[in-house]
């Protein structure tokens, strides 16, 4: 929205809220800020996943590429939840092969990143993958399924929400 | 370049099989003594993409048929990863790296934008120092010069290192119709002139293959014993057969890494020493240097040579940084500066920034795309990142698949040590080549479908519904069929029991 919603007439309205969209990570960390999560428990090991456009683009964390402070806005708030446990995959952040419209274009290359993207995790010892993108939550979720990796797929909301499971 | 022995993936290395070596190091290879099958056959090679004259090159097929090769896409996968981990270790030790990116970049954007005085300045300086500067629209027009120079001294054999720049010329098929003979120095790019195939890698140029493809290569070409996949017993038995080819031939060719302004020198680095063999063992010396591989001046390299390996393959500088200064004694040195369709790309404005590339292949090695489809896939000079980029300016129509080989998610760029935008670019050319009417029908009609479900939102929505409550009840085989490219290699996503839009008119009443 903020940076490619150009294509229609840039009227006084649009622009107001262009500039007023925000991701959910980013509202609640920068503009919210908020300290804790006393009503979310999650007792359970998770993998994070930062969707591509997250990462490299709204710069929720610093991308394994650059020379650049370690920070992770997602992770500053789920560790805030009570019982988490992160697990770290070998490739952090490589790109779990969603893409949109490469997924189906790409489909072969696609779900072979997606196989490998979850079986990392699971590897890693992580129960279930959280992600502020339910795009890639969802392109996984099938990769792991036709694969029999057992996994769980969340959404960051949905542990900060308070889901218990 | 090529890559040192301590890069080998182990999938390269010879497995050590101590059970069935005998007292006298003889292979204890009768069926009934060993307790293993006498050889697996090892999985074919993939090839790469068919390519059927200007027709657009199919990169999704070729990239389905590497995967289904899963030894060879393994271990690409993880080769490259590894290249990529010893970049990032590189990387790690330099505190100033994100400075020398930017700097890489200012100095690449000022060049380009006053490429014709650096140029007019490298030449002057290459004729004082004694350089033939000759000058190339296009690739016929660097094929016939680099022709007529071998003829005015009677050349018959041409030894040359690693070019990418010749590659895109289609200089060795050009020679071979000339009856000129070209022999590789570099080894994997040996490997792939043996093996009558194109560089894969623009570093790495036989790294899609294992060592028992290379084998199969070598007992084909040069004699090596079929069964013995050894590497080190391959490389020395290419090294003794082209040796004497080297020492015997009329004329050397190199490429070019930077062509400095203010000396009118260049430099060409690689690691096996090839280049240097190239260049000095024969009297005559040819360099195809790429007009945009100029940079201001000597001090400029400082920046450019700390950033190359480091890039490339995660060392710190490569084995040889050769600076070339003018002929020897008794010889003779030639330059062709290359256009071929370089000015053309400078006055892009979306894509001229193409140009600042040094060729590191780093784009390449952090590609997930491209290292599971290995680079022969894209059918072009150039694969990976850059070539998506690259590409589309030679043959818009032939390419206009290749930006779509990509998920856009942005590695490519960031570990670009001269900071082009690689994957604005390739959705730039997205959007350019639907204007240029070079995008195929069914991906036009696919994403103009979803353009018109997703701009009325009572339609998505209804669409939805309907959806969640179909996947809920269709029988498996109506979901999963050949036509539902989503469902081929994974699961359709389960329905939830509500959807937020339901869930906010219900808890948040009308207004939204």
């Amino acid at each position: 929205m903020r940076d490619n919603f150009d294509a229609i007439e840039q009227t006084a309205e649009v622009k107001e809220v262009r500039a007023r969209t925000f991701e959910l990570i980013e509202f609640l960390h920068d503009i919210q800020k908020v300290e804790a999560f006393p009503w979310a428990r999650f007792p359970h090991r998770v993998g994070l996943h930062n969707s591509c456009g997250t990462l490299r683009r709204l710069k929720h964390a610093r991308p394994s590429e650059l020379h650049e402070p370690f920070f992770s806005k997602p992770m500053d708030l789920l560790t805030k939840v009570e019982g988490i446990e992160f697990v770290t995959p070998a490739r952090p952040d490589e790109c779990c092969g969603f893409g949109g419209t490469f997924s189906v274009f790409e489909e072969v290359v696609s779900t072979k990143m997606g196989y490998d993207k979850v079986s990392d995790h699971a590897r890693a010892g992580a129960e279930y993958i959280v992600s502020a993108d339910s795009s890639c939550l969802m392109h996984q979720q099938g990769c792991a399924e036709r694969i029999g990796v057992p996994l769980k797929f969340i959404h960051i909301a949905q542990i900060l929400n308070g889901a218990s499971a | 370049m090529s890559t040192p022995p301590t890069m080998l993936h182990p999938e390269l290395l010879a497995r050590h099989d101590g059970d069935a070596i005998l007292r006298d190091g003889r292979r204890l290879d009768h069926a009934e003594a060993a307790s293993k099958p006498l050889r697996s056959r090892p999985e074919p090679q993939p090839r790469g993409a068919k390519i059927h004259g200007n027709r657009p090159v199919d990169q999704a097929e070729a990239a389905a048929c590497f995967i289904a090769a899963p030894e060879h896409e393994k271990m690409h996968d993880e080769r490259l990863w590894d290249l990529r981990q010893k970049r990032d270790r590189e990387m790690h030790g330099i505190a100033e790296w994100e400075e020398l990116r930017s700097l890489a970049s200012a100095i690449k954007e000022h060049t380009l934008t006053h490429l014709d005085e650096y140029l007019e300045q490298f030449e002057a300086k290459a004729r004082a120092n004694g350089i033939h500067v000759h000058w190339a629209r296009d690739a016929a027009d660097h094929n016939r010069i680099v022709h007529g120079i071998l003829n005015d001294h009677g050349a018959k054999s041409l030894i040359k290192s690693k070019s990418m720049l010749t590659e895109e010329c289609g200089f060795r098929a050009y020679m071979a119709s000339v009856g000129i003979e070209v022999i590789e120095t570099d080894l994997g790019e040996r490997i792939q002139q043996l093996d009558n195939e194109d560089p894969s890698h623009i570093v790495v140029p036989a790294v899609h293959k294992l060592r028992t493809d290379v084998a199969a290569v070598f007992s084909k070409t040069i004699g090596t014993d079929p069964d013995n996949s050894d590497v080190h017993y391959l490389a020395e038995a290419q090294r003794e057969t082209t040796r004497p080819l080297i020492l015997a031939a009329d004329a050397g060719m190199t490429g070019c890494n930077f062509a400095v302004a203010e000396t009118g020198t260049f430099v060409v680095c690689t690691n096996e020493g090839n280049a240097d063999l190239s260049a000095n063992v024969p009297k005559l010396h040819i360099a195809s240097i790429g007009i945009e591989k100029i940079v201001p001046r000597l001090e400029h390299l400082a920046v450019f040579v700390r950033l190359l390996s480091r890039s490339a393959l995660g060392s710190p500088v490569t084995q040889y940084t050769s600076h070339f200064r003018g002929p020897r004694e008794g010889g003779e040195m030639h330059v062709v500066l290359v256009d071929n369709g370089r000015s053309e790309r400078l006055g892009m404005e979306e894509f001229w920034t193409s140009l600042k590339c040094i060729r590191c292949g780093a784009c390449m090695n952090t590609c997930p795309v491209y290292r599971r489809s290995g680079g022969l896939s894209y059918g072009a000079t150039y694969s990976g990142p850059i070539g998506l980029i690259i590409d589309p300016t030679f043959n818009a129509r032939k390419y206009s698949n290749l930006p779509f080989a990509s998920s856009l998610n942005g590695s490519c760029s960031n570990v670009c040590p001269v900071k082009i935008n690689i994957h604005e670019q390739i959705y730039a050319w997205r959007r350019e080549l639907v204007k240029q009417h070079e995008v195929p029908l069914a991906k036009k009609a696919a994403m103009k479908a979803a353009g018109e479900l997703l701009s009325r939102p009572a339609a998505y929505r209804a669409a939805i519904a309907t959806a969640d409550v179909a996947l809920a009840h269709l029988p498996r085989f109506v979901i999963y069929n050949g036509l539902n490219a989503w469902g081929r290699h994974r699961e359709v996503p389960h329905s939830p029991n509500q959807t937020f839009h339901s869930w906010h008119k219900a808890n948040r009443g009308e207004k939204s």
